[in-house]
């Protein structure tokens, strides 16, 4: 009697799930969530993101908020990061978290767009307090903060903070200090006037030497030809080429005053990039709460 | 013991329930992506595609869904994208209809993308493997000729298909046309400016006819005054640049101006053919 009944209850219940299962929806917010993350860990954010937003429970969400600002930082999308982050939960302010990601946008966007360090983004220090937050999420703040103040004011007293860092990361982190105090970039003005005395000079400084020689010889030949043609009576032609050895000169030098600055921007991406790859090695120094949620 | 077999059913019930969504479910949202690809809605295309991969366990819908996507990326432009998802449908081919369909989407996809070793490859062995689609290997490769502005191979290509007189003398009337940009550079050698001048650039031929004229006088006259310094200097830095410049200008721009017929050719051809294109 009593297997009868467990047999009748077996079937009873495996019916009943696979009614419910029938009616299982697509769109249900669990299969929301489920296909969301999988966008997500497939790095399809913008796609993410809008079936994040999908869910109602979005906005009180903090992983999901984090998520959000993730995706939209990933995409270069500061602005919209940054309202995400104003809305996150006052729990989440508490520790932190909100702080950090705040710090990590303002960061992000100047050292992507090199939008000028202008009010709208000045980081007031004295505003966060910090005493609530775990050591952890204090390491990490100072840290990436400190690379904040290297993007922006690159200065000698930042050498002090140094002790931040671990043993191990603090001869790299010297060396990009240096590197950001001292950039060995090239003088635009030397560079313009080397050319104004010696054609290609001021290119061969801006570590240009084909172009300096070639420089050199097109306008020393043009003046050659132009003073044997005013020798030998040629009037016309001495003109002609005379013009054509002062446009040759005169561009020599506006070419090297570009060239310089070329160089000169070459240098600064290079240094950014190191950085950049620096950080991004070490998740940007996020902490460990951070990148629980958004893994 | 009977209760422990009755938890393991009950759980495996469950299991298997929660796990596999209906199939009526995953066929409203196949539908649903068709239509929203139908109304050129690709971006939510791409994204109801995904979701329907994403739940179908069983993979059904994989080579349906792939297909869709990877047309709806090449609707966009973005061809790298189509050959993915379209490398991913071919994994899930289940008859030989899909798996052709899949081979010429794939020669249509690197025409667009102007890959012609690879399209050229995709014919061939859609020909060699079925022999019965010759005329569509055909035809296939007479489109990627015209991309690859080969306009008299693709005359011959279409030569061989009985349907396709039109774009046959379409392609002839196109070649004969089109500017020789080797008659443009060989008339230039012994005229400078004539090349310029044969692909209808008048002006830049006189230019250049001038230039080389002025440079070789200055030339020869610094040579008769026996300035041998200043003839080879104004022939070297001056009238052999011009000479080499008219030279290459002659090809440039005979190749611009071919460029323009086949543009405008192939623009001809999307706005107003009717049968299949890429």
């Amino acid at each position: 009697m009593s297997s009868r009944i467990y047999f009748i209850i077996c079937i009873f219940i495996s019916l009943f799930q696979q009614i419910t299962a029938q009616s299982y929806e697509l769109l249900s917010p669990a299969n929301i969530r489920k296909f969301a993350d999988h966008l997500y860990k497939q790095e399809d954010y913008l796609r993410s993101i809008e079936e994040y937003k999908k869910l109602e429970n979005y906005l009180s969400s903090d992983t999901l908020l984090v998520r959000i600002s993730f995706a939209e930082i990933k995409m270069g999308h500061y602005n919209e990061a940054d309202k995400i982050i104003s809305i996150m939960s006052k729990s989440l302010r508490y520790t932190g978290i909100t702080d950090f990601l705040s710090l990590r946008n303002n960061f992000l966007r100047i050292n992507h767009t090199k939008q000028s360090y202008n009010n709208e983004y000045k980081w007031d220090r004295t505003s966060v307090n910090m005493n609530l937050w775990s050591p952890d999420v204090q390491e990490s703040f100072n840290r990436l903060d400190f690379f904040r103040e290297l993007a922006n004011f690159p200065r000698k007293d930042l050498l002090e903070r140094i002790n931040i860092f671990t043993p191990e990361e603090r001869d790299t982190i010297n060396t990009l200090l240096i590197m950001n105090l001292d950039p060995p970039l090239k003088s635009p003005l030397i560079a313009g006037g080397l050319s104004s005395i010696i054609p290609g000079l001021g290119k061969v400084y801006a570590d240009r030497p084909e172009e300096g020689i070639i420089s050199l010889i097109l306008t020393a030949t043009c003046v050659y030809i132009s003073y044997t043609n005013f020798e030998a009576k040629h009037l016309f032609r001495g003109w002609f080429f005379g013009g054509l050895s002062a446009m040759f000169y005169v561009s020599n030098i506006y070419g090297t005053v570009k060239a310089t600055e070329q160089y000169n921007l070459g240098v600064k991406i290079g240094i950014n990039n190191i950085v950049e790859t620096f950080l991004q090695a070490r998740d940007y120094y996020s902490p460990t709460s951070l990148l629980e949620m958004v893994r | 013991m009977q209760l422990f077999f009755c938890l393991c059913v009950i759980y495996s019930a469950t299991i298997f329930a929660k796990e596999r969504l209906p199939d009526s479910i995953l066929t409203e949202q196949y539908i649903y992506c068709k239509q929203l690809h139908a109304e050129e809605k690709y971006f939510d295309a791409v994204t109801e595609a995904q979701r329907l991969i994403f739940f179908d366990s069983l993979k059904e819908y994989s080579f349906g869904a792939n297909s869709l996507i990877a047309d709806c990326y090449k609707q966009g432009g973005k061809f790298r994208e189509a050959l993915i998802f379209l490398g991913i449908a071919s994994k899930y081919v289940s008859n030989e209809e899909e798996k052709i369909t899949n081979k010429i989407e794939s020669i249509r996809i690197h025409i667009l993308n102007r890959s012609t070793s690879i399209a050229l490859r995709q014919a061939e062995e859609l020909k060699l493997a079925y022999t019965e689609r010759e005329a569509e290997s055909h035809y296939w490769k007479g489109w990627i000729y015209m991309f690859a502005d080969r306009w008299g191979d693709a005359a011959n290509m279409f030569a061989l298909i009985d349907t396709c007189e039109y774009l046959k003398k379409f392609c002839e009337d196109i070649d004969n046309k089109k500017y020789s940009v080797t008659f443009a550079k060989a008339i230039s050698y012994f005229l400078p400016g004539s090349g310029q001048v044969y692909s209808g650039e008048y002006i830049n031929g006189i230019l250049s006819l001038g230039w080389n004229i002025a440079s070789g006088y200055l030339s020869v006259e610094a040579f008769k005054e026996e300035r041998v310094f200043d003839g080879a200097a104004i022939l070297s830095l001056l009238w052999l640049r011009f000479y080499s410049g008219n030279i290459s200008n002659a090809e440039k721009f005979a190749k611009e101006k071919n460029s323009e017929l086949y543009n405008s050719a192939l623009n001809y051809l999307q706005l107003n053919y009717k049968g299949l294109k890429p």
